[in-house]
C-alpha cells in the first residue's frame, strides 16, 4: 500500500497538476486537461509504487483509456484521438515484450555472479 | 477598331472603378482592441436570401472581405446572410451580418457591416480555421481586418498554397507555427513512467522508454499543431 506522506506522491500530484494548468492555459478544455493529464499521471504513480511490473505497462494503458473516455464523454472523439489510444497501447505492447525478451529470455542467459 | 473600342471598355471599367473609390468615405484608423459588438444591444434580426452574383458583388466590393480570401476561393453556394437591428447610443441602426465559407472547407469569413460607425468601426471581419487535433474540434481566429485594414494575430507565414506559388526553382513546405502544449503533453507524458523505470534501473523499461520517445512520441505529436504556415524553400529542387 502506498503511503499518502509520500514525498514523491505530492511532487507526482504537483507536477501533474501544473501540467494541467499548462494545458488549460494552452486552450485545452478543463475536463480534459484533467481527465488525460492530471488523473492519469497520479494513477500512474500508484500503479507504478505498487509494482513495477506491470505498473508501467498499465500506466501507458490506462493513459490510453483516459484519452478515449474524456474525449467520448467531451464529445470530442475524432480519428486524431483513436490514433493517438493506439499509440498508447504500442507503448504497453512493447512493454510487454521488452519485458519478455529483457527478464525471460536475457537475464537467464547472463552468468550469475559467485 | 476593335482594339480602341476594347481600349475604351477597359478605361470606362478603371474609371467606374476609380470614381467607386473616390467616392467611398475614409474611415478613421481604430487604435487597439475595440471591439463594437459589447457597444450594440440586439433588437431584431431577420435572414436574407442573396443571389451568388450579389454575394459575388459584396466580395469584389468589400476591402475586408478581400483581404482575407480571394473572390475564387468563396463558396458563393454556402453563404449566409443576415440583417440585424441593433440599439447604438440610443439609436437604431442595422447590422449586416455573412457567414462566407471558403471552398477549402477548413475556413470561415465572419463579416459584419454597420450602417453607421460603431466606436469608428464601419466593417470587421474574422477569419476563422476548423481544426481537428487530438484534444478535439477547435475554431480559431487566423485574422482580423476593421475598415478594411488587416490585423495579423500571428507571425506565421503563409507564403504559399502549392508549389506553383514559389515558381520554377521552390517548393512549398508547410510548418508548425503554434504547437498545442496539451496535445503534446497527452501524446509525450506518459514516456515518464518507461523512462523513470529506466532510470531506477530496469533494462526492460529502457526498451519501453526508447519506444516511447522515438517511435510513439513523435508520431502522435505530429497532430497537435493549432497553426500550420508554410513557405517557399528555395533550397530544394523545383517541380
Amino acid at each position: 500500500m502506498v503511503e499518502l506522506g509520500n514525498k514523491r506522491f505530492y511532487l507526482v500530484l504537483g507536477l501533474s497538476l501544473f501540467f494541467t494548468w499548462l494545458a488549460i492555459l494552452d486552450n485545452t478544455p478543463p475536463l480534459i486537461a484533467f481527465g488525460t493529464i492530471a488523473f492519469p499521471m497520479v494513477i500512474g504513480y500508484f500503479l507504478i509504487a505498487w509494482k513495477e511490473f506491470p505498473g508501467i505497462i498499465l500506466a501507458s494503458a490506462v493513459w490510453g483509456i483516459m484519452m478515449l473516455l474524456v474525449n467520448f464523454l467531451a464529445g470530442s472523439l475524432s480519428g486524431q484521438v483513436v490514433r493517438t489510444v493506439i499509440l498508447k497501447m504500442s507503448n504497453a505492447i512493447v512493454g510487454v515484450l521488452a519485458f519478455i525478451t529483457f527478464e525471460k529470455f536475457i537475464k537467464k542467459r547472463l552468468p550469475k555472479s559467485p | 477598331m476593335r482594339k480602341k473600342l476594347s481600349l475604351l471598355v477597359v478605361l470606362l471599367l478603371v474609371g467606374a472603378y476609380a470614381a467607386y473609390a473616390v467616392s467611398q468615405p475614409k474611415l478613421p484608423e481604430v487604435k487597439g482592441c475595440v471591439n463594437p459588438f459589447t457597444a450594440v444591444k440586439p433588437v431584431d434580426k431577420a435572414p436574407e436570401n442573396w443571389s451568388s452574383v450579389h454575394v459575388f458583388a459584396k466580395v469584389l466590393v468589400s476591402k475586408d472581405i478581400r483581404s482575407l480570401a480571394k473572390p475564387w476561393e468563396v463558396d458563393y453556394k454556402n453563404v449566409k446572410i443576415a440583417k440585424h437591428v441593433v440599439e447604438y447610443n440610443g439609436e437604431k441602426i442595422e447590422m449586416l451580418a455573412m457567414g462566407i465559407p471558403l471552398k477549402d472547407g477548413k475556413h470561415v469569413i465572419g463579416y459584419y457591416e454597420f450602417s453607421k460607425p460603431v466606436q469608428g468601426i464601419k466593417t470587421r471581419a474574422y477569419l476563422l480555421e476548423f481544426s481537428v487535433l487530438n484534444t478535439g474540434k477547435r475554431l480559431t481566429t487566423k485574422a482580423i481586418t476593421t475598415n478594411g485594414e488587416v490585423t495579423p494575430l500571428s507571425s506565421c507565414k503563409h507564403e504559399c498554397t502549392s508549389d506553383s506559388d514559389c515558381g520554377y526553382f521552390a517548393d512549398c513546405l508547410s510548418y508548425c507555427c503554434d504547437y498545442n502544449w496539451g496535445c503534446m503533453l497527452d501524446c509525450c507524458g506518459d514516456c515518464a513512467f518507461p523512462c523513470g523505470g529506466c532510470a531506477r534501473g530496469s533494462a526492460w523499461a529502457c526498451g519501453e522508454c526508447l519506444y516511447c520517445v522515438i517511435v510513439s512520441c513523435p508520431l502522435c505529436a505530429t497532430g497537435c499543431c493549432d497553426e500550420e504556415g508554410t513557405y517557399c524553400d528555395y533550397l530544394a529542387p523545383g517541380p
